[in-house]
This record gives C-alpha cells, structure tokens and sequence, in this order.
C-alpha cells in the first residue's frame, strides 16, 4: 500500500524530512529527548497533532491518514531510542576498545621457598605448634656437641662445614637443630622454686624454618646455602606413634588428603631410633616414575625420638621427657612439588622464576 | 655399596631369597636402594649405608640384616683353620691404637690361577682383578666380609715389624705411588728402614707384591677407628680399607679371615701357608645393655612382649637375659652401634618393621606459645611488598670483599676460614650488592622495571664474633609505564621510594643511587613489636563529618624546598588539617623565570561540621605566613 504523505500538514511534512538529520547530529542524550517531545511527546507534539487531525478527516481518507500516522509513529520512536541508546552507551565502558593493551597493575611474589615455609609453618601451628628462629652463626658445641654429634664426626670438618677465621669455635649452622640445643637449654631453667621451664609448661613443640649453610659447590642439586625446616615435641611419653601421627597429618595438610607416609629405619646422630620418612610420589601416584627412581616413594624428611644424650646435654632428664624432632629442606620439597629441575633457579632471582613460580598449580 | 644379587644370595643359608625380596626388604630395613641394573648375567643393587652401621660394608653383613628379618641364618664361611705356631719373627705393638695383629706366612707357588668366579664378582662390585692371587683375595674377602687385609712382599722387608705411630718428619710412599710426610699421629706399619703401611689405610710402595713376589706376610688387625678416620682425612685418602677400620671392624673375623686369606692364597698359587701368629689380644665383648621392656613400649606405642623382643635381638646376633620386665643385652662383636636401650628398641622395631608403627597425634596440654615477632614481621613485609608489585629474593649470606665499601679491618670478624672462594669469603654486611646483581640480571634479561626486596640477616663485626641484624633491603628502577595506552613512561624518582617507604611506615630511610638508574634502601628490621596488639591493631576512632577542600596555588622562587614550607604552615594550621600535600608543581608559560607555581592541597576534617568562616580563618592564616617566605599567591 501507498503511503499518502500528501495528506500531512506541510509544516509536519517538513520536520519528517529533517528528522533523520536531527537525529544523526543530536550531540547529547538531551537534544534527543528535545526530539522525541517535538515529534513524539504527549503534549503538542507532531504526533499529537496529527491524531487531531485524523479525527477533523473526512471519512474517505481517514483510513490513509491513519496507516501513514502509524508508520510515522513507529519511524520516529524506533530512530530516537536507537539513537538514544548509541548516546547513552557512549559514555559508559563497553564504548571503548576493550581490546586495547590494558595498563600493568604490578604484582610481585613472595619467594615460594619462604612461602611454602610459611605453608609448612601453617600447617603445625594448627598442631599448637610456634616459631624458635636461631642464629645463622652458631656455636660448634650447639651445633655439634649439644646433638650428639661427637668431635671426629666427618661433618664437623672444615671440608663439609664453614668455621669463621678469628673465631675457631664459630661455624655457620649446618642444620636447624641448633635451635633443638638452645629452646632445650632454655626449657631446663628452673625458676626459685626449683620448677624448670618445661615443667611450667608442660611440654613444648615448636618448628624452626631458616637458612643453614654446607660445603658444597653449587650445582643443580646443591648449594651452599639452604632452608630448612626444624620441628621439635617435647612431652611425656613421646612413641615414634606419634610422630608418624603428626607427620602424616602435616604431609596429609600440605600436600593433599591422598597424601601417604611411609617411616623407614635412619640414622641421625640426635635421635634415636631414627627414620627416614618417605610419601608416596606426588608425581605418579605411587605408580613409579623418574622422579621416584620407580619406587614409587620420595625421600622427603629426617626424623626420630630424640636421642636421651641430646636432653640430658641440655639438662633434661631423659626419664621423665621424651619427644620427637624431624627436619627437612625446603628447596627439596619445593623441587619436588614443583618438578623444578634445577635448584640454582631458585638462588638466581630471575623475575621469569619468580613470576611463574607466584601462581600456585 | 654395591651389592651383587648372586653374592647377596650366596651368603643366605636355608631360603632363597628372590631380587623382590630383597627390593622389599633392604628400604625397610634401613638401606634404600639406590640404583639396580642387570650386568653380566647377575643384578647389581647400589645401597645406601648410614654412618653408624660399619657391620653392613660387606655381603654379609647385609645378608646377616636379611637373614634376621625373613628368620634364616647365614651360610658358614668356608672353613679354613690353620695351625697356629710361635711368630715366625717379631712383630711389637708398640700404640696402643692397635690392639691385635694376625699374621701368616704363604710361600706362594707357580700357579697364576685366579678363579673366574672371584673376578667376575670383583668386576661386579667395581673393583677389577689385579691378576695377583694375594690382592685379588683378600679384596674378594674385603668386599665379601668387611675385614681389610694386607699382604707384604716378604723378601721386601727389613727386620722385625713394628706398629707405632710415625716420627715426625718420616715420610712414606703408598701404592698409589705418593710420598707424604707424615705425622707424629699418624699410625704406621713399619720395618727397620721406615713405614711400609699407613695402618688401616693404605699399604706401602716399597713392600708391596708384585708378579716376582715369592713369599707374603699377610697382615689382619684392628686398628683404632677415630685414628684411622683422622690419618684417612689427614691426607684426604679415603679407601676401602680406612673406610671399614674408621668405623669399626668385627674382632671374630679378622682370625678366621687372615685363616681363609692365608689358605685361599696358597690354593690358588700351589703354595702352602708356612707360618701363622698372633700378636695382642682380642677385645672383650662389648658392655651389656640393660632395655626396661616399658622403654620399648614408650618407643613403639605398644606393647610387645619380652620374648618377641629377645627373638630379635638373638636373630641379629645378640645374647639375651630376661631379667623380669628387662632385657639384659650384650651386642655381637660386629655391632659397635648398640650402647643404649634405645639403640636396641629401634633394632627391635626394624626388624618389627617400622610399617606396623600406629600413627597417632599426642594430646598435649601444654597452651600453644605465641609466634615470634621478627617472623611474623618478615612473613607480613614480605607479602605487603609482593602487593605492591616488588619480587622477594634470596641470596647467599656472604659475598666477596669487592663487595664492601666499608675498612678492611672491621671485615676480618666476618671472615671465613674456609670460603668456596674469594667471593664468598665474607658474612655480608649489606644486602644490596647481591639485589643490585639480580637487579642487573633481571634488565638484561629484559625487565623494563625492576622491584627486588630480600628481608635476611645482615653482619657487623664485633669482639664475641659475627653479630646478625634482620634487615630489609629493597631496589627500584629502570622505566616504569610507557606499556599501555593509559600510563605514561617515567624513571623512577627517589620519590617514588620515599612513598613507598611512608606507605610501609618505614621511617629514615636513606635512599641509595646503585647505578643504571636502579635506586635502593636497606633499614635494619625492629626486633621488638610497636606496642599494639598483634592480632588487630588499636581501634582510632575517626570524623564521619564532612571534609573541606581547600586549593592554593602560589608563586614560589625556583630552589625553595618545599619541605620547608610545609613545616612552617604546620606550625599555624589547626589539628583540623588533616592533609596538606603539594599536587602540583608546574614552570613555564604564565609563570616568570626564575619563579615556579606550586599547587597546595589542604584537608579539614574535625568531629563536626566545618564553617566556612573557620576554614578562611586557616586559610587565612596560611596566606598571611608566605610572604616572610618571600612566596605569593598566583
């Protein structure tokens, strides 16, 4: 059907032929809206204007006039809200081009080996257990003496362990368990009434994370430094029960449910009997893999009771305490979690490392 | 060690015992298995040994582990008595670090046979044949049953023999063909000209045997361990002989094997054994150890009865009293690790096996302690600067000289001994060397910007010895910005430090150029905690008033530091000025040379609301005060 624009007042017929220009260069959302109460608002708008008129019409071109209103109708709102619509969303977001490179917001990392200590620290202190942090440089007799370790043991010689050169009894500690010696020596004061420290207490457990230092050329499975972390439970009536209760807690803890412990006889010079503990390989699920040399099990930390020479050096009464200490290396576990295959990386603050090594897997 | 199944089989009397076995049983029983490969139709198992076992550096002694866990016993060693006569000449111990000497005499006869299945063991376990019966034995029977032995060329000898420490100044030749001088606590085997062993570590050049030897003086003995460890380390010589003698050998074999040695050699050669003496006495059976059976149970975390524990230790070789609810322990003679009931509970266990263990938590009443400030302190820096985009590093505590800038004679406090080298000779005194070479690193690899931090222990030099201080050190630069459409490029300015210091509530920091526009600061860490709660801060209580903004924009001659500036105004605003900042400091069009126009930014905020005449007031005031700072309002 024809439209019969004919019958539109020339004043209305000239305002539809500038609406679509209107429209295109209406700059803001109130110069559209200035439009919209011009053509299609409900008072003294063109729109109303023609209703009037189609009830003054005769009969014959009524029906015309109305099928052209209508399309007027429908062409005026349909352009104002699309314009509208263009107007407002131009000032919001999605008007610009998401695609553009977005500005860095930095975000640096914790160093994982401090943060997988402060994951293995977590874990323990769910157990009530707190820090003991020791000196770097330590004592020969703390670090050696006071564990048992006996002068002619190969590990106290100048080709395994740094000694200081004007203080020959000065070393950098080889282990954590240093820390053992000095918590122990201060838990065997006794107070004017003759009560010592841990008997106040009523036994102590506590974990010691920390730097230690070993004679060794660095290479991708040794360093001279590394961190390690020390635990220590001093009760009453302490069984290697508990401890591999506690392990498997804390391995279950940080690596997962499915996480299993295996106790193996070991030698420690400051525990007796001693262990090596193993857990199943993260990596194959126990199946057997490189990682786990097909056993299926990865050496994963030291432990045992605490050898009764190690309490009574420090004043302890063997008979009355017992207790239980484990050790392990953080950058061996965090090579092993992380299949990182070389342990340098982790000494040579590459932000790369550092970076891909933020987003826990 | 290695350990050739064939062998390992050999020594098992009663049972076969399979390669799964035996993977089964040797982790358990305390020696994991290091590598396994089939070689030369037999498998080659390499274990690992701990320190204190020296009865497992042989064969047998694993074997003897093996037998007591599947409940067999070992096969005998062949059986080779020999009929003791008076000494065929002298031998004097004269140290007491050697306490007993066998000796025999072989005539060694033409034959150059060596048994095929000696050599092949001897290749299995990785030392080769010499092809000379007196050596190739007594290795076969060093790695077969852990007792070193020694066979000197008689003919090559001078006089009586002597075991006595070495004269200072005497020197020796060994078989590796090195002359050492030795020391007055160094052991040695010698004639009448010299040396002719380093006892229990190496023998001597001159005496040694060779394809002309005719006779042999066989050499089986116990010499003390700790004076063999320190000889063995002395000279850095660590073999197999000083490797079993520094730990401790069984006194009831080194009889039967200087036998077995003796008769083996002239069997293999067609020879016969013409003499064989002892010198010394045998030690005594080590001191009994007494195990209340309640330690055991303390230990294991459950009962086991006395007889299952006395099974045990008789298995591996042990003579038990029960003695009520103790076990009277008296250890075998190869067993130089059992002194204490907790050495024996644990050998009770391995056997056990350390699988049936329960696991079990310990209640425990004693409160848990609260954590230490210095590390909550570095857990919590560490993470704030990870939030604000700055890599934590970790590098090793000690460096070289050339990277101190402070006098030679403080350093010698912190000095090592005994270093890797040059550059790791010191305890360092600052931590920024090491970040200024990560730093390097990293913009060479690259990285437009650098944020490196390290919280460790740095150390000053004092009379008691290195003394440690936590420390943080932190390095900034290289070009910020200037990647995306939105920040523009910028150095980064000492500023930026400042602020990032004020935002960490670092107070006197002083920033450090360390070249290649990287900037740095080191502050020493408080070791005690600000006096607030450690688990949330003091609550302050702060204005839900409005706050006025007031901007000021002044003239101010070029080289007026603001710094001054601001502390003047402090003086005469109220506490109501809760900020004063400068936004702006801008030179240029507008503004007359030598001038510069710096933006004011002052906050008012007090508990209630501000008016607008009190705050001109202030303003005022401000105003009113830059004159005498020769500053005008623009």
């Amino acid at each position: 059907m024809n439209l019969r624009f004919d019958l539109l007042p020339s004043d209305i017929a000239e305002a539809h032929q500038q609406f679509e220009g209107w429209i295109s260069t209406a700059r803001d959302v109130n110069e559209v809206n200035r439009l919209k109460g011009v053509f299609t608002g409900r008072k003294a708008s063109h729109l109303t204007t023609l209703t009037e008129l189609l009830k003054q019409t005769p009969k014959e071109s009524k029906s015309d006039l109305g099928a052209l209103i209508n399309h007027l109708k429908i062409t005026w709102e349909t352009a104002l809200s699309l314009r509208l619509d263009q107007l407002i969303s131009k000032n919001s977001t999605s008007s610009i081009d998401l695609t553009l490179t977005p500005p860095v917001i930095p975000l640096g990392a914790v160093h994982p080996i401090q943060r997988l200590e402060a994951q293995i620290v977590s874990v323990f202190r769910s157990l009530g257990y707190h820090v003991e942090e020791g000196p770097e440089v330590e004592t020969e007799e703390n670090n050696f003496d006071g564990l048992n370790i006996t002068p002619s043991h190969p590990a106290r010689r100048s080709s395994d362990t740094f000694y200081f050169q004007n203080h020959p009894h000065l070393l950098l500690r080889t282990h954590t368990s240093p820390v053992q010696v000095r918590v122990l020596k201060r838990l065997s004061q006794k107070n004017k009434e003759g009560v010592s420290l841990l008997e106040s207490l009523e036994g102590i457990r506590f974990l010691s994370p920390g730097r230690v230092y070993r004679k060794d050329e660095i290479d991708p499975t040794h360093s001279p430094m590394f961190q390690q972390v020390e635990g220590m439970l001093i009760g009453k009536n302490i069984g290697l029960h508990h401890l591999k209760g506690t392990l498997s807690y804390a391995m279950k803890a940080l690596l997962g449910a499915e996480a299993d412990v295996r106790f193996r006889p070991g030698y420690f010079p400051f525990v007796e009997p001693g262990c090596e503990v193993d857990v199943r390989c993260p990596l194959c699920k126990g199946q057997g893999c490189r990682v786990c040399k097909s056993s299926g099990w990865i050496e994963i930390l030291g432990a045992g009771l605490v050898h009764p020479q190690v309490l009574s050096h420090a004043g302890i009464d063997p008979t009355v305490w017992s207790g239980f200490a484990f050790g392990m290396g953080i950058e061996r576990i965090a090579m092993i979690i992380s299949e990182c295959p070389d342990l340098r990386l982790f000494f040579e603050n590459d932000v790369r490392f550092l970076q891909s090594m933020r987003e826990v897997r | 060690m290695r350990l050739p199944l064939s062998a390992l089989q050999k020594e098992i009397s009663g049972r076969s015992l399979s390669l799964d076995q035996v993977r089964q049983y040797l982790p358990m029983l305390g020696f994991p298995i290091e590598n396994l490969e089939s070689l030369s139709g037999d498998t080659l198992l390499e274990i690992e040994i701990t320190a204190n076992r020296s009865d497992v550096l042989s064969i047998r002694g694993i074997a003897r582990d093996i037998a007591a866990k599947i409940g067999t016993s070992l096969s005998h060693i062949p059986d080779s008595s020999i009929v003791e006569d008076s000494s065929a000449f002298p031998i004097y111990l004269e140290s007491p670090l050697c306490s007993f000497y066998a000796a025999a005499l072989v005539d060694l006869g033409e034959s150059t046979y060596i048994p095929h299945d000696t050599t092949k063991f001897l290749d299995l376990i990785g030392s080769s044949s010499k092809a000379l019966a007196s050596v190739d034995a007594s290795n076969e029977f060093l790695y077969r049953y852990g007792q070193p032995t020694h066979a000197f060329d008689l003919d090559t000898l001078q006089g009586s023999v002597t075991v006595r420490l070495a004269k200072s100044g005497e020197s020796f030749m060994g078989l590796d063909g090195i002359l050492r001088m030795l020391t007055a606590h160094d052991l040695v085997i010698a004639d009448q000209v010299g040396p002719i062993a380093l006892a229990g570590v190496i023998g001597g050049d001159r005496t040694k045997v060779t394809a002309q030897t005719r006779r042999i003086l066989i050499e089986s003995a116990i010499f003390d361990a700790v004076s063999v460890r320190t000889t063995a380390h002395r000279f850095n010589l660590h073999t197999e002989a000083s490797n079993r003698f520094g730990r401790g050998v069984d006194s009831s074999l080194v009889i039967p094997i200087r036998n077995l040695l003796a008769q083996t050699i002239a069997q293999w050669t067609k020879g016969r054994v013409t003499a064989a003496w002892n010198v010394g006495l045998l030690p005594s059976a080590a001191p009994m150890v007494h195990m209340p059976l309640s330690l055991l149970q303390r230990i294991a975390g459950r009962s086991i009865s006395g007889s299952d524990a006395m099974a045990h230790l008789e298995r591996l070789g042990a003579t038990v009293v029960m003695d009520g609810t103790s076990l009277n322990v008296t250890p075998p003679s190869w067993r130089h690790d059992l002194t204490l009931a907790e050495d024996l509970a644990e050998e009770i266990l391995r056997l056990d096996g350390y699988d049936r263990i329960d696991s079990t938590l310990p209640s425990m009443d004693a409160s848990p302690l609260p954590m230490p400030f210095e590390y909550t302190q570095r857990i919590q820096l560490s993470e704030h600067l990870a939030h604000l985009g700055f890599f934590q590093t970790l590098t090793f505590g000690f460096h070289g000289p050339s990277d101190e800038i402070g006098l030679e004679s403080e350093q010698s406090g912190r000095r090592l001994s005994n270093p890797l080298g040059e550059e790791y000779s010191l305890m360092r005194s600052s931590l920024l060397p090491a970040l200024k070479k990560a730093a390097l690193q990293n913009l060479r690899n690259g990285q437009a910007e650098i944020r490196l931090f390290e919280i460790a222990p740095v150390y000053q030099s004092q009379p008691e010895g290195p003394h440690s201080v936590l420390t943080l050190a932190l390095v900034w630069g290289g070009r910020a910005g200037g990647e995306d459409v939105l920040t523009p490029a910028q150095t980064i300015s000492p500023l930026h430090l400042m602020g990032l210091a004020h935002t960490l509530q670092l107070h006197d920091i002083k920033i450090v150029e360390i070249g290649s526009g990287l900037l740095g600061f080191e502050i020493p860490l408080p070791s005690k905690p600000p006096l607030t709660s450690p688990l949330i801060p003091h609550f302050v209580s702060f204005s839900r008033h409005p706050m006025v903004q007031r901007d000021l924009s002044c003239i101010v001659p070029k080289g007026q530091i603001y710094g001054y500036l601001e502390s003047a105004l402090k003086k005469v605003l109220p506490p109501a000025c809760k900020s004063l900042r400068c936004v702006e400091v801008y030179a240029g069009k507008g503004v007359a040379e030598g001038y510069e126009s710096w933006l004011l930014r002052f906050q008012f905020q007090a508990n209630r609301t501000l008016t607008t005449e009190e705050v001109d007031g202030w303003m005022k005031s401000v105003v009113d005060l830059l004159p005498s700072m020769k500053i005008t309002l623009r």
